[in-house]
Order: C-alpha cells, then sequence, then structure tokens
C-alpha cells in the first residue's frame, strides 16, 4: 500500500491532528474542526512506504490510535472520528462521501 | 425566485392532506383520525388572532385556574373548562395530538401563551386507556422553571364523525390534586406549516420526487406511488406549501463555476422569494452542479452563517449522488435517481436541525441535544448514510421506507418550535431531543433541592445541591448504592434563559464493584451533588436564575425525571468580588473544587488561597479551604518529570502530608461557622466532610479534636430544619454514637 487517504470526520473541535507512520509526523494539521452538518472536518493523502501501522494522535486533548493496516486488502481510505475521549477509526475500500 | 408569490397547498384536497398525515383515507361512516393540531382562544374577540411578534419575556406566574367556578366552554357536553386564569389570562393554547395516522408517536405536546407574550412548552408521553381516551405522565417543559404545576394528562376525543367537529379535552393533574381541564378544537391534520421553494441551477434539473418501485431492492412491503420532498415532510407533520421553483445563474458561483457555502448564501438572498432575515417556517432548496468540495459533497445545508440559520440546503447533482450504479444492478437509472432524492429529503432535514442517524448523542461547539440520545447508526432514516450502515447501500435500502426515525419525528412534531422552525435555533443547537420514558405511576420519586429555606447563593459560591430517591410504590425495591452517583448513569441538564443548556458531566468515572441495597416503600436515599463545575468548564457561574433537572435512567428502561429546581445565583457585592472572579471561574480552580483539592495546579490553589483569605465571611471561603485542605491531609502522590538518568521519563513522587496546614483549613472550612457550612454545603455532603476531618484528626491522634468535631455536627445539624424538614434521627444517632465512641479517648465524659 503506497498511499492513504485520510478523512477526519466528526468529532473534531480546534484541534491539532498528527498522523505519524514509522514514528514520524507524516501529516500535521491544525484549527481542525468539525462542519457537523456533512460530519467532515478535512481530508488529505499520506505516504505509507511500506509501513503496516499508522498513528494517528490529538496531542492537546492526549489521544491516539494505532491502525493496523495489514490485511486491509486494497482499502485506501481511513475514517477518523473522536467520540468522548476515544479516536475511532475506519478502514475503507470506497471513498468517503458526504451529504 | 425573486418575484413574491403565494404558496400553494401541496395536496390542495382536504382528503388528500388527510391521507398523507394519516396514510389511511377518510369517509364516512369510518370515524377521522384524532392526530392533529388543536387550539383555544381566549373567548373575546378583541385579543389579536395571531401573537404579537414581541420579544420573548420570561413567564409571568399563572395563578392557576379561577376557583370562582366561572364555566367558559362545556366541550362535547362531558367535561368542563376550567382553565381560566384568575390574574393573567390565557391567552391562546395549542395541542399537538399524535396518537393514531402515519408512525403515531404517542405523544401529546402543547404550547400555552400565558400573561403577556409569554410560552410554556409541554410534552406527555401517552397511553390508550379506552377508545378515545388516553393517560401519560408530562416528562419535558420549556422553560423548565414554567409556573405550570402539572405532571400529568388525561386525553378524550371527541367527535370526528360526519358533520362533528372533532375537539380533544386534557385534564392536566399535579401535586395536592390540582386539575385544570381545557377543551380544543380540531384545526389541522399537521402540526406546523412549512413552505418548501425548490431553485435551481440554469441547466440542472431538481430530483424532487422518486418512484419507490422504479428500484427492485426495497422492502416488500413499500407502496409502490411517486414520493416528493414535499409529501416526505407532510408524513412528518407538516402543512407543505411550495412556492414556484426559478433558476439560478451559475455566474452566481463565480469564475470557478462550482459553489462555496457563502456564494449559496449570497444566492439565496436573491433568489429566494420567501428570503427574510428572521425566523420562518420556510426552507429554500437549491439544486446545483458542484461545490467547492467537489465530487464527495453530495448536498449541504450551507446556511450555517449568521444569526438565522437553516434556511437554505443545496444538492449537487454532480458529485458522487450521480455516480453510475454498481455493476449488475438491476435499475441502474431508478439506482442514480434514488440517490438523488435521498439526499434531497436528508439535506432539507438539516434545515428543520435534524443531525445526522449517528450523531444523536454529539455536542460540538458547545451546541448538542438537551438530553443524551440514543446514535441509530443502523437505522433506515433519511437521516443516515445509505453507504453507511452495515451491508452498504443495499442492505439500507432493501429495509428502508422513505420515512424518519421515530425520535426525529418525535423531535421535528413535538420539541419547542424554535429549536425546529427555520432561522430559530442556530445549527445543531438543541439538534433533538430523547423521549423520557416516564411512567403515570413512576417506581420512584427523585428530587433535587438546596438545603436552604430560598436556593439562593451567593456570587462564587459552588452550587451544592441534594438529591433524594425515595421508593414511590408499596413494593420493597433493588437499587444500587451509587445510583445517585452523577458518573453512574444520572443526567443532569442546567440551563440559563439565553444560553444553550449545559449538561452535569462527572469530572471522572469510577468503576466500582456493584453493591445493592433494599429501598423499603417511602424508604429515601440521599446523595449531594455539586452542579457549578464539570470537566467542559462552568456549568453555573453568572448572577442570574438557572433551571436544573436530573433524570435517572433504570435499568428497566423506565426514566424517573426529577423537579425543577430553580436556582437563584447572586449579583457580586463589590469590585473586589469581580475582580477575584476573574481568577476564579477558571478551568483550573473549577478542576480542584469539582475533585477537592490539588497539589499541583498551583494557580488555582493560589487563587482559592487568596478567596479563602480576603473574603473569609463568604460562603465561597468554606469552600475554598475545604479544597485547600483536604490534599494536605494526607501523602499526596504526583507524577513528576524524572531528573535521573535511569531511562525512566517520569516517576512518581509522594508528597508529605501537611498536617496543621489542613486541621487549619479543614476547621475553618467546616466549624468556624457550622451552621453556614451545613447549609452551603448540604446536610450529606457537610457530614461526609466532617467525617473525614474526623478520621483524619483520629489517625493523628487527636482524639479531643475529633470528638469535637461530631459533637458541633451533632448540635449544629439537630437545630437545623430546612422548610419544615429536620434532619433524620437515624443520622443525628449515627452522629451522636461516633461522636460517643470517642468520648473515652477524648478523655470527655460521655453524654
Amino acid at each position: 500500500m503506497g498511499s492513504l487517504h485520510v478523512a477526519l470526520l466528526d468529532g473534531f473541535e480546534d484541534d491539532t491532528v498528527e498522523v505519524l507512520v514509522a514514528d514520524q509526523v507524516v501529516a500535521r494539521r491544525s484549527g481542525v474542526t468539525t462542519m457537523t452538518q456533512i460530519s467532515r472536518a478535512d481530508e488529505f493523502d499520506v505516504q505509507l512506504g511500506g509501513a503496516t501501522t499508522l498513528v494517528v494522535r490529538l496531542p492537546e486533548r492526549g489521544l491516539q490510535a494505532t491502525v493496523d493496516l495489514g490485511g486491509v486488502g486494497s482499502a485506501t481510505n481511513l475514517g477518523v472520528a473522536v467520540t468522548g475521549d476515544a479516536i475511532q477509526t475506519r478502514i475503507s475500500a470506497e471513498p468517503f462521501r458526504f451529504a | 425566485m425573486a418575484i413574491k408569490v403565494e404558496p400553494q397547498p401541496e395536496t390542495a384536497a382536504l382528503t388528500g392532506s388527510e391521507e398523507e398525515a394519516f396514510g389511511i383515507p377518510f369517509w364516512p361512516p369510518f370515524r377521522l383520525a384524532a392526530s392533529g393540531l388543536y387550539t383555544w382562544r381566549f373567548p373575546i374577540s378583541i385579543i389579536p388572532r395571531q401573537p404579537i411578534p414581541l420579544p420573548k419575556l420570561p413567564p409571568i406566574p399563572d395563578p392557576g385556574p379561577w376557583r370562582g367556578g366561572d364555566v367558559t366552554e362545556a366541550g362535547d357536553g362531558q367535561a368542563v373548562d376550567t382553565a381560566t386564569s384568575a390574574l393573567f389570562p390565557i391567552l391562546s393554547e395549542r395541542i399537538r395530538l399524535d396518537v393514531d395516522g402515519r408512525y403515531p408517536q404517542m405523544v401529546v405536546s402543547g404550547d400555552m401563551s400565558t400573561g403577556l407574550f409569554s410560552t410554556v412548552h409541554w410534552i406527555a408521553n401517552l397511553t390508550k386507556t379506552g377508545s378515545n381516551t388516553y393517560v401519560g405522565a408530562i416528562w419535558y417543559r420549556d422553560p423548565p422553571v414554567a409556573p405550570f404545576p402539572y405532571d400529568s394528562v388525561k386525553v378524550t376525543t371527541g367527535g370526528g364523525w360526519l358533520f362533528d367537529p372533532r375537539t380533544a379535552t386534557v385534564t392536566f393533574s399535579g401535586p395536592g390534586g390540582i386539575q385544570r381541564t381545557r377543551t380544543y378544537t380540531y384545526t389541522s391534520p399537521y402540526f406546523h406549516d412549512v413552505d418548501l421553494e425548490v431553485d435551481f441551477q440554469t441547466g440542472v434539473t431538481p430530483a424532487t420526487s422518486f418512484a419507490t418501485c422504479s428500484h427492485p431492492n426495497r422492502p416488500a412491503t413499500l407502496p409502490c406511488e411517486t414520493l416528493t420532498i414535499g409529501k416526505v415532510f407532510q408524513r412528518a407533520g407538516f402543512n407543505v406549501t411550495s412556492s414556484p421553483s426559478g433558476t439560478v445563474p451559475v455566474a452566481g458561483a463565480g469564475a470557478n463555476a462550482t459553489w462555496s457555502n457563502q456564494e449559496m448564501h449570497d444566492a439565496m438572498q436573491v433568489y429566494w422569494s420567501h428570503y427574510a432575515p428572521k425566523a420562518q417556517w420556510a426552507t429554500w432548496i437549491f439544486f446545483a452542479a458542484t461545490h467547492d468540495m467537489g465530487h464527495g459533497l453530495g448536498g449541504i445545508m450551507f446556511d450555517d452563517i449568521g444569526p438565522q440559520q437553516r434556511q437554505g440546503t443545496s444538492i449537487f447533482i454532480d458529485s458522487f449522488i450521480s455516480d453510475p450504479a454498481p455493476a449488475g444492478d438491476p435499475a441502474p437509472a431508478a439506482f442514480i435517481d434514488r440517490m438523488r432524492f435521498w439526499t434531497g429529503v436528508h439535506e432539507t432535514g438539516h434545515a428543520f436541525n435534524l443531525a445526522h442517524a449517528w450523531q444523536k448523542s454529539l455536542t460540538s461547539g458547545g451546541k448538542g441535544p438537551w438530553l443524551p440520545l440514543v446514535d441509530e447508526p443502523e437505522s433506515r432514516s433519511f437521516m443516515n448514510y445509505p453507504y453507511f450502515v452495515a451491508g452498504g447501500t443495499t442492505a439500507f435500502f432493501a429495509d428502508f421506507e422513505y420515512r424518519f426515525s421515530d425520535q426525529e419525528l418525535l423531535f421535528m412534531r413535538h420539541a419547542p418550535s424554535s429549536f425546529v422552525q427555520q432561522g430559530n435555533a442556530l445549527w445543531f443547537d438543541h439538534h433533538g431531543f430523547l423521549g423520557a420514558n416516564a411512567l403515570p405511576e413512576p417506581t420512584y420519586q427523585l428530587v433535587v433541592r438546596a438545603n436552604r429555606d430560598r436556593p439562593s447563593f451567593e456570587f462564587m459560591e459552588p452550587v451544592t445541591l441534594e438529591l433524594k430517591l425515595t421508593n414511590a410504590t408499596a413494593q420493597p425495591q433493588i437499587v444500587d448504592e451509587h445510583i445517585l452517583d452523577v458518573d453512574q448513569g444520572l443526567v443532569v441538564i442546567i440551563t440559563k434563559k439565553g444560553e444553550p443548556t449545559r449538561q452535569l458531566l462527572p469530572i471522572a468515572r469510577l468503576c466500582r464493584q456493584a453493591s445493592q441495597k433494599v429501598l423499603q416503600p417511602a424508604e429515601s436515599v440521599y446523595a449531594p451533588m455539586l452542579a457549578s463545575v464539570g470537566p467542559n468548564g462552568w456549568n453555573i457561574s453568572d448572577p442570574g436564575t438557572y433551571g436544573i433537572q436530573v433524570c435517572l435512567h433504570l435499568p428497566t428502561g423506565e426514566d424517573i425525571l426529577s423537579n425543577e429546581l430553580r436556582v437563584i445565583v447572586e449579583p457580586a457585592r463589590t469590585t473586589e468580588d469581580e475582580t477575584l472572579a476573574q481568577d476564579y471561574f477558571t478551568e483550573d480552580v473549577g478542576r480542584v473544587i469539582a475533585l477537592e483539592g490539588s497539589r499541583v495546579l498551583d494557580t488555582a490553589t493560589d487563587t482559592l488561597t487568596e478567596i479563602a483569605d480576603k473574603l473569609r465571611h463568604r460562603r465561597v471561603a468554606v469552600h475554598a479551604n475545604l479544597v485547600l485542605g483536604v490534599p494536605l491531609a494526607t501523602e499526596y502522590k504526583v507524577l513528576s518529570r524524572n531528573r535521573k538518568h535511569d531511562g525512566q521519563q517520569y516517576r512518581i513522587e509522594a508528597l508529605p502530608a501537611r498536617p496543621e496546614e489542613a486541621k487549619d483549613r479543614l476547621v475553618s472550612a467546616l466549624s468556624g461557622d457550622p451552621t453556614r457550612s451545613a447549609e452551603s454545603f448540604g446536610h450529606v455532603r457537610y457530614k461526609e466532610s466532617v467525617d473525614q476531618l474526623t478520621g483524619f484528626l483520629e489517625s493523628a491522634g487527636d482524639a479531643a479534636d475529633a470528638y469535637k468535631q461530631q459533637d458541633i455536627m451533632l448540635e449544629t445539624l439537630s437545630g437545623r430544619e430546612v422548610r419544615g424538614r429536620k434532619v433524620l434521627d437515624s443520622v443525628l444517632k449515627e452522629i451522636k454514637t461516633k461522636r460517643d465512641s470517642l468520648a473515652s479517648a477524648a478523655g470527655v465524659k460521655s453524654r
């Protein structure tokens, strides 16, 4: 898997979001806020190289989630949402659509 | 369209309207459905028939029924209307009865215009008890501190046969046997009016209808018909009118020919015939080609701009909603039509303040539901994404009945109009509510109260309340000992006029082993509750009046609703108070108060020390002394950065107790003015804190002072009487036993 499309979904409120691959920050967004009427905050691509895990973290909230990308087949889309005090992730073969 | 037009009814014929509202044909000899809008107006012709659009003022207390026996209306001959107020006339009333027809929610709700330009909104769940009678408990009032003393209703419907006008007689009942009865006249099969205007970008074909059987993937029982967006909202309870459609030139989208939210908002102001910067039951539905976000955005309720939001919504035809059907789909054209139609209704639903199905419990930017809702990630509702459910789009439409969920229908039909009406409440504020499952004869009585004669609190004084849960049945009940802890499932709602509703959240959630106790009939359990602050900040800070209500959800599914307590926060007395308040109402100070102390949040501790010293005669000082003293009483562990080079980044450091300082602070908090402390902490928390101090003194070998603290508490609580209530003898006996057990060690002769 070369690249992954990351969609930040529900639960973000002026957050900083970092995506790490092999302990390196490969994407960083600040001021991330969800538009609740479409459940979308931001979207971007990250390069995975040969990594099979990826970390999403919200450093200001002390939240972190590790995503296992092994065995996800052709899925190239990662949805990330914050529910309560936890980061929820969802791997999808289809791009995330909003309405 | 820029021209002003008269709206046209979506379905002109009355019988057609009734069919949409209730889904079955009505003609004699069948009786017409009872559901619909019923009204009553003050029977004097000089009273304006339409409400005068003046600002909403606080409700003026209605002194209740006129006891003089003036009969204003005899209804169907069975019930007599006795609702005339003695002082302030009730100018008009409406009820929405929802017991039959299309998607009945078994609910009645009402609006009562009391006094001068203020209204009370109430909601009750109903159970059918006869062919035309229903009973149920009132579980919602807006405003929550409204002078509306009723907690249950009985509804009797009348008429409905040929030439026999429909009526609904409602008997309201409250504590002490108080009752009022009102007979209402049937006005409409719909609960609200709304106008939908569909405009479209030049060259774009709007998708406002769908033939339900054009695609074979559908429920076997789904009727074959051509649905329209208007018809869907008629079935949700709205009298839908539609203004003529018109075109919008793509030039409004700017040079890139794709639309931003601001560009659509600008277009709405120009092309929507109903546009006005005010709340009104009307929505602009705009079919366009593409949004700036591109193919991945199928539609958006773009109007979260300015003070009047949710007036406009848009659907993008050149987006994923027009993507070809999957290979092998039996009706590819219908697949696309269906997706476009779903998007049209979905976006229009947002204009009615409906959130996505999986967002029902979500609070964002301080805005959310009034009570935590149940998320519905698998619901077959227009407000869910078909491609988000298990099994994807195919699974969704296999079970989709082209409707909203019950939770959404309850909201649109029965929530206070201001939450739903376009241009009124901001997007996502009060975006839905849960129908509390309150029974007419609840298992328990739940009371929230302040342990003082008037629920008035000094400025900066933490508002500590008491909860009392009483077994209201004739049978023993088993309850968890921690049933009244906020972190164990209590829902506490705090409202203040003009501000978003807040929920009191627990500062921490404890995982406890279940510990149950038997509650005999009429026996009660008690718990203190700090309402001022939680992890989401200060709930109660500024001077003013706050409403507080608690909902206890039982494992059986029953909801126990408390009374609505009105709490007053007094203004600051001096400019020094106001200056200190700037440092006091911070997140860290709130956290220290909620956690009963800290030895790491130094700035907050400094602020509380300054308050304890400078405002020593104020009630906030006793709270400050308590939270300053508690963490000093015992050894305190902190996580600190490790300065040793042993590979560990952090280490746990134990700060030694400072017993003398702790004793000074705690004695000052609890025994300096014990009556003030008992009143400010509430009896339950006061006793818990004195017992904590006693234990600390005992472990320090100071039996004499330990005895003294129990003795002071016994004397204080023995003398307390709040609104005619004394402290329970069992509690006083427990304190006396504890005190006497310390007597010999303290060198005191037992009394």
